[in-house]
């Protein structure tokens, strides 16, 4: 089995039932996650968000309206609190924000605030005509020139995540093997990757803590989304993991993303 | 007394002279209705729908009433009939009004609307065929951010816009390698403004005009005749790539 469990999963029921309402991003409070979300709680936030963004892009004037550079497109589409409620869904939602990417790639930011993942783009050889890309993590996943955003999300989704316990162990053989040779640039670069693998790679991270490795606490810290303090230590990690690993079983355990996320049809 | 005639449609004439299908009767010994009669004569102008060809009659007619003679004009219309022609609802709903008072070129039926409004994909996006992503000019975005920049995504990576540099670089990494020196025979056309067209190869206009296609900002896309968007914030076309 590849994800470290380190409670019983029957006692973390209960508590995410309790604290479910209680959930906040880092942009501001936001209406809290139903602990099933169901399609039509998706599509209902999805409608607000977009109705509000509509109406602010309508209130531009043309000479913004009809910029190819904008600076001010992401506020207009994330600095809202539409877009937090949507994002307050949680992992339960992601199988739904996957489907709705691959049409809507304004909402894969939805993905990244979930997911905190940040993949790595790399580009093969020195050509610049056509060139093959592929991401870092997951070398399979390569296109011509560019991959297409939906395709991203989809593989993330379907392959990708499952993926991540080997791929961590792959950057942590990486980040020490640097901080042996003295290479502090190169071993801050890799602890960096390990964050970017997002909050699929916490039990990871958090089996490591548990064998005696300290060194993880803070990016542990930054994936919890302000959830544990900055000067959090192992007895913290412990007493937080739990609940944490309810909240993003559906990503982390391969069976539970069949059974959590709930098909309604969308209201009319 | 003169009279003009048009064809069985409805037309309109930006002079005034808006007819549904039928006639309309000046009398050329009033010198008010022969003023307007002379001013119409350079500016008449047909729209139409559902047809593309008719026949415009001017007959001229004597004293009593009989024909005098006439003078007959067929015509093919000529229009950008990719897309659909835009909206005249009232604000800020006029497709027509919004993209006419921003794009002062832009010519009555000679651009229409292709792809309605967007914001995922901008008009860089759209020039390379992308509608899953917004381009910027610089910064390193995770992939699958649904943003990209064409210093990083193709271009020297320097952290810099400099378009000499990055410009070229980034359609060639979309396989626009072949030289191309004018709108004539470019299939993408980049503005110093920071904008991009894509050559349509249709039959608008019967085939006499050079149509590129443009995705504005957050707005909707639109095929247009390839000078039409200059005189904008968007400037002129500076650049020129084709496939080889």
């Amino acid at each position: 089995m590849w994800v470290h469990v380190l409670e019983a999963s029957t006692t973390l029921v209960v508590i995410i039932s309790v604290t479910a309402g209680q959930r906040r991003t880092q942009l501001g409070p936001s209406e809290p996650s139903p602990v099933a979300v169901d399609r039509a709680e998706f599509e209902r936030r999805l409608a607000v968000w977009r109705q509000y963004v509509n109406r602010r892009f309508d209130e531009l004037p043309a000479a913004r309206r009809f910029a190819s550079h904008m600076p001010e497109r992401d506020a207009i589409l994330y600095d809202n609190k539409p877009f937090r409620d949507l994002v307050a869904l949680g992992p339960q939602a992601i199988p739904f924000f996957v489907e709705e990417v691959q049409h809507s790639s304004t909402l894969a930011w939805a993905l990244m605030e979930i997911t905190k993942w940040r993949g790595r783009l790399i580009r093969e050889g020195d050509t610049r005509v056509k060139p093959i890309v592929y991401l870092e993590e997951f070398p399979d996943l390569r296109g011509q020139t560019y991959i297409a955003t939906g395709r991203i999300w989809s593989y993330w989704w379907e392959t990708g995540r499952k993926k991540i316990p080997e791929v961590f162990e792959r950057f942590y053989k990486d980040w020490q093997a640097k901080k042996n040779a003295g290479d502090d640039v190169g071993a801050k670069e890799r602890y960096q990757r390990m964050i970017d693998l997002g909050i699929v790679a916490l039990p990871c991270m958090v089996a490591k803590v548990q064998e005696g490795d300290r060194e993880l606490i803070p990016a542990i810290v930054e994936l919890s989304g302000g959830e544990l303090p900055r000067a959090a230590d192992a007895a913290a990690v412990r007493a937080w993991w739990p609940r944490k690993r309810e909240e993003i079983r559906i990503l982390i355990e391969p069976d539970a993303s069949t059974t959590q996320a709930t098909s309604a049809p969308a209201p009319p | 007394m003169a009279r003009c005639v048009a064809s069985s449609f409805p037309y309109r004439s930006p002079n005034g002279m808006d007819l549904a299908a039928g006639s309309k009767t000046w009398s050329l010994s009033d010198p008010e209705q022969r003023a307007a009669f002379v001013a119409m004569g350079s500016l008449l102008r047909i729209e139409g729908i559902n047809t593309i060809s008719g026949t415009a009659r001017l007959t001229l007619y004597g004293p009593g009433g009989a024909t005098a003679g006439y003078d007959e004009v067929r015509y093919s219309f000529l229009s950008a009939t990719c897309g659909h022609q835009p909206r005249t609802t009232p604000p800020p709903d006029n497709q027509r009004s919004r993209f006419q008072g921003w794009f002062p070129r832009l010519v009555h039926c000679e651009w229409s609307i292709t792809a309605p409004l967007d914001a995922n994909y901008n008009c860089i996006a759209w020039s390379v065929g992308r509608t899953d992503v917004w381009i910027e000019q610089t910064g390193e975005y995770p992939p699958g951010s649904g943003k990209e920049s064409m210093d990083w995504n193709g271009g020297d990576r320097d952290g810099y816009f400099f378009e000499p540099n990055d410009v070229p670089k980034f359609y060639a990494s979309y396989g626009y390698t072949a030289p191309a020196t004018n709108h004539q025979d470019a299939d993408v056309m980049y503005y110093w403004g920071y904008h991009a067209a894509i050559r349509k190869h249709c039959g608008c206009g019967w085939g006499k005009w050079i149509m590129y296609e443009s995705k504005c900002g957050t707005a909707e896309r639109i095929e247009h005749v390839w000078n039409q968007l200059d005189d904008s914030g968007y400037g002129y076309s500076v650049l020129f790539y084709k496939r080889p």
